[in-house]
């Protein structure tokens, strides 16, 4: 889905940080369109590891629709790229549903569509600082604190 | 087995990405807990606990307790980062 040039500044300005913190915890990041011609700017790959479980590599795809305004749509891919169907890319965590393919937690699209109560007040997405890194970091707390294997 | 304090102030920091704010930083003595540095930088910060979810810091990636020591994280380091992590609701 195509993304307005204010947003793909934004996610540009910000996509620095979050790759510097996913290199310190096993991480990286690739944005769709520096694969190949035609890729999607809107679209990131980010590899996850779990903490002390290092043989085990899961990839999100993050499609942002208005940075910092709206919460990007989170999936499991077993590859960069690989389709977004496959229960076993998924991991085992609090609100992560492998079933449903989504997150149920005020954190992504996903989760405020299932819950659109999570908009308001303190659930509300974030727009200050540097919402990407929020919640790169949420998730990768989720793997090193919560994490109990990979989904069949 | 009794901590050694290897030095005798340690700086501590600790980020929150989506504040308006930059780190909380200050220099603690070894015996100070994780649940001052987190009460601390809660107020810096200027977040609360509510129903829907708590406040809590991550060292290393692991979520830390409020009794643990900054001097037993620091080890021989004269500094500890941690992230203020936001432990929201599931559905």
């Amino acid at each position: 889905m195509p993304i307005d040039d204010e947003s793909f500044l934004n996610l540009e300005s910000d996509e620095g940080a979050v790759a510097a913190s996913l290199a310190e915890h096993r991480g990286e990041l690739t944005r769709d369109d520096h694969i190949s011609d035609g890729g999607d700017r809107a679209v990131y790959w980010i590899t996850f590891t779990p903490k002390g479980v290092t043989s085990q590599k899961y990839i999100a795809r993050y499609e942002w629709f208005a940075y910092p305004y709206e919460p990007p749509s989170i999936k499991f891919a077993p590859a960069v790229r690989g389709s977004l169907v496959v229960s076993s890319a998924w991991p085992m965590m609090n609100g992560y549903r492998p079933t449903s393919f989504d997150i149920c937690r005020p954190m992504c699209r996903e989760g405020f569509t299932t819950h659109p109560e999570w908009r308001q007040g303190s659930t509300a997405w974030p727009t200050e600082g540097n919402p990407f890194l929020w919640v790169v970091e949420i998730m990768q707390f989720h793997f090193d604190n919560d994490y109990q294997g990979r989904s069949a | 087995m009794p901590e050694t304090a290897r030095h005798d102030r340690i700086e501590v920091r600790v980020s929150f990405p989506i504040s308006k704010k930059g780190p909380y930083q200050a220099d603690v003595t070894p015996d100070t807990t994780v649940g001052v540095v987190l009460a601390d930088a809660m107020r810096h910060f200027e977040v609360q606990n509510d129903s829907q979810f708590t406040y809590v810091l991550a060292f290393d990636g692991l979520e830390r307790g409020d009794a643990t020591t900054i001097g037993s994280l620091a080890g021989d380091s004269e500094e500890v980062r941690f992230t203020l992590v936001k432990k929201i609701t599931q559905g």
